[in-house]
C-alpha cells in the first residue's frame, strides 16, 4: 500500500505541469522563509542576550553630605569628602540585589571609578582638579530571562527611590529600540510566512487537483479492480509530499549555502546543523501531504 | 448448487426514459452465461450495476456474502474483487505497458499469496501475451489489447469473469482466438458473464442464453 503509493506518487510526480512547478516554487519560498526566520530569530535571540548581558544599570551615590546624613547610622564618620562605612554600602547593595530582576550588583568606590578614568582618558585631566569629582557608584546587571520593555525601567526607577542614590543611568533606549525591532521583524516575517503558506497550500492543491482530473482512468481503474479509497487516494496525497520533499531539499540547500556562505566570509554564525536541514525537508513533506490529502479527499470521494 | 451471483427486481434508470428494469438472473460457479441484445439494451448498464460502478436503484445483488443494498465504501473493495471485468472500451492506461496495466490492478489485491507482479506475469502468460509485456497498447493490435483486458480481469483471480462485449471490436479469427480463450479460461473454473451482440460467434462454448430487450430480460 504504502509502496504502492510511493511509486504511483512518483509516477504523477515525473511528468509535472506547468502548476506543479509553481507549486515547487512556491513550496520551496516558504520554506526557505521558514528556515531563515528560524535562523534569524536565533540570531538575534543569541545577539540579544549578548546585549542583555553586557548592558548594565549604574546607580551613582549622592555626594550631598547632608542627604546622605540622614541615611547614615549617626555613628558613621563623615569626613572631608566622605567616606562611607561598610554597613551602610551593603544595605544598598542588599536592597538593589533584592529587586526581582536583579543578577548581580558591583560596588564602584570613588577611588576605583577615578582609576577607571585614568586609565581610559590619561592622568592629566584627572591631575588638573584638586579632588576626585566621581561618584562612587553600583554597577548592576540584570537578569538575563528579563523582559528588557519592562524590567530595565523598573529596576532603575525602584534603584532611584533608594535613599542614598543619587542618580540612575541605563542604555534604555538603545535596548528598547532593539526590543521594538525585534517585535515588528517579528510580525513582519509571521505574515510573510502565512502568505507563503496560503500561497503555496493553494498551488499545491490545485496542481494536486489537475493531476487528479487526468488521472481518472487510474482511479477508476484502481476501484473497480477493488482497490481501497486509499489506494486511490494514496499516489496523489504521495504527490504533495514528494513536491514538499523536493521544495524541502531545495529549501535546505539553499539555507545551508547561504550560511556557509556567511559562516566563512564574515566568520558569523555556525554552519546549520544537520537536523535543522532534516527538519525543514519533514515539514515540506507535511505542508505536501496536507494540501494533496485535501485536494485528494475532495475529488476523490465516492469510488 | 448455490449461485455465485444472483440479480433480484434490479432497476436502474438514467435521466430519460432509458436503463434497466425488473431485472432478475443468477450465474452459478464455472457456468457460461451470454447476455445478448441489440445496441442500446442495456448489457453495459447491467454489467456497472453488477459491479456497482453503477448503484440500483431498487431491487437487490447477492455476490457470495455481500448484498448491493446499503452497502458501505469500505466493502465496495471486497464486492469488487470477487469480479474481473473486461469492459467494452478497454480502459487502458495509454502510458503503461501491457504488464504496468495488469500490475496496477494487482496490486489492488493484497490478501493473494502471490506477490503482485508474480501474479501480473501469469496472466499474461494465460491470455498468451508473455512476449508483449513491454508493449504499450497503442504498440498493440487490438485482438492483443484484448487479451491484456483480459488478463488484467484475471489477475486476482475472481470467481465471475465480467466480459462486455470482448469480441466486437475484432476480426473473425482474432474472436476465435479470444473466444478460445475465454473457453479455456472458463474450463478452468471461472464463470462467464458475457455480453454480446453477435451470439453465434459464442456457440462452441455452450452458454446459457439470457435475452435482454430495452433493459428487460426478455427470456
Ligand atoms: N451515462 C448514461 N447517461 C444516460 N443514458 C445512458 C448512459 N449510459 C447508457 N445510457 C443509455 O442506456 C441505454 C442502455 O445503454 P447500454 O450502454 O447499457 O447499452 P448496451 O446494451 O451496452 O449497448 P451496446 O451494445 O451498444 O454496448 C441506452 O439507451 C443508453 O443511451
Ligand atoms: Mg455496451
Amino acid at each position: 500500500m504504502i509502496l504502492f503509493s510511493l511509486r504511483e506518487g512518483w509516477k504523477n510526480f515525473s511528468n509535472i505541469s506547468i502548476i506543479g512547478l509553481l507549486s515547487l516554487i512556491s513550496l520551496t519560498i516558504t520554506l526557505l522563509l521558514i528556515g531563515f526566520a528560524a535562523r534569524g530569530f536565533i540570531l538575534i535571540e543569541d545577539w540579544k542576550s549578548g546585549m542583555l548581558g553586557r548592558f548594565e544599570i549604574e546607580a551613582f551615590l549622592s555626594e550631598d553630605t547632608t542627604k546622605l546624613r540622614q541615611v547614615l547610622t549617626p555613628d558613621a564618620t563623615i569626613l572631608e569628602g566622605i567616606t562611607l562605612d561598610s554597613t551602610f554600602l551593603e544595605g544598598i547593595a542588599r536592597q538593589i540585589k533584592a529587586l526581582t530582576d536583579v543578577e548581580e550588583v558591583t560596588y564602584v568606590s570613588k577611588t576605583a571609578a577615578a582609576r577607571r578614568f585614568t586609565k581610559q582618558f590619561g592622568e592629566e585631566l584627572f591631575d588638573l582638579l584638586e579632588y576626585n569629582p566621581l561618584p562612587a557608584s553600583y554597577v548592576v546587571k540584570l537578569k538575563r530571562d528579563a523582559d528588557p520593555s519592562k524590567s530595565w525601567e523598573r529596576t532603575s526607577i525602584a534603584i532611584e527611590e533608594i535613599p542614598g542614590v543619587d542618580d540612575v543611568v541605563y542604555e534604555g533606549d538603545l535596548l528598547l529600540s532593539v526590543d521594538r525591532f525585534y517585535r515588528s521583524f517579528g510580525t513582519v516575517v509571521a505574515i510573510a510566512v502565512m502568505a507563503a503558506l496560503i500561497v503555496s497550500m493553494l498551488l499545491t492543491i490545485l496542481s494536486v487537483q489537475s493531476v487528479i482530473r487526468s488521472k481518472e482512468e487510474f482511479i477508476r481503474i484502481v476501484t473497480l479492480s477493488g482497490g481501497t479509497r486509499w489506494m486511490a487516494r494514496g499516489p496523489f496525497v504521495m504527490l504533495g509530499a514528494y513536491y514538499g520533499i523536493i521544495s524541502g531539499l531545495f529549501a535546505a540547500g539553499v539555507i545551508s549555502l547561504i550560511s556557509w556562505i556567511i559562516s566563512i566570509s564574515w566568520e558569523l554564525g555556525t554552519v546549520m546543523p544537520l537536523w535543522w536541514l532534516f527538519l525543514i525537508v519533514a515539514i515540506g513533506a507535511v505542508f505536501g501531504m496536507i494540501g494533496a490529502g485535501w485536494a485528494a479527499g475532495r475529488r476523490i470521494r465516492e469510488v | 448448487m448455490i449461485d455465485l451471483i444472483k440479480l433480484l427486481n434490479v432497476n436502474y434508470q438514467f435521466n430519460g426514459s432509458s436503463g434497466v428494469s425488473g431485472i432478475s438472473f443468477e450465474v452459478k460457479p464455472s457456468e457460461f452465461v451470454l447476455m445478448v441484445g441489440k445496441t442500446g439494451a442495456g448489457k453495459t448498464t447491467l454489467l456497472k450495476l453488477i459491479s456497482l460502478e453503477l448503484i440500483p436503484a431498487s431491487g437487490e445483488i447477492f455476490l457470495e456474502k455481500f448484498r448491493s443494498s446499503g452497502i458501505k465504501p469500505s466493502t465496495l473493495p471486497f464486492w469488487r474483487r470477487q469480479l474481473g471485468i473486461v469492459y467494452q472500451d478497454f480502459r487502458l492506461l495509454r502510458e503503461r505497458t501491457a504488464l504496468e496495466n495488469v500490475r496496477l490492478a494487482a496490486a489492488c489485491e493484497r490478501n493473494l499469496p502471490n506477490r503482485p507482479k508474480n501474479r501480473s506475469l501469469k496472466a499474461l502468460a494465460r491470455v498468451g501475451l508473455s512476449h508483449k509485456i513491454h508493449s504499450y497498447p497503442d504498440e498493440l493490435s487490438t485482438g492483443e489489447q484484448q487479451r491484456i483486458t483480459i488478463a488484467r480481469a484475471l489477475v486476482n483471480e475472481p470467481f465471475l469473469l465480467l466480459a462486455d462485449e470482448p469480441v466486437s471490436n475484432l476480426d473473425e479469427e482474432t474472436s476465435i482466438e479470444i473466444i478460445e480463450l475465454l473457453q479455456k479460461l472458463n474450463q478452468a473454473g471461472t464463470a462467464m458473464l458475457v455480453a454480446t451482440h453477435q451470439p453465434e460467434r459464442f456457440t462452441p462454448c455452450q452458454p446459457r442464453y439470457i435475452r435482454i430487450k430495452e433493459g428487460m430480460i426478455v427470456e
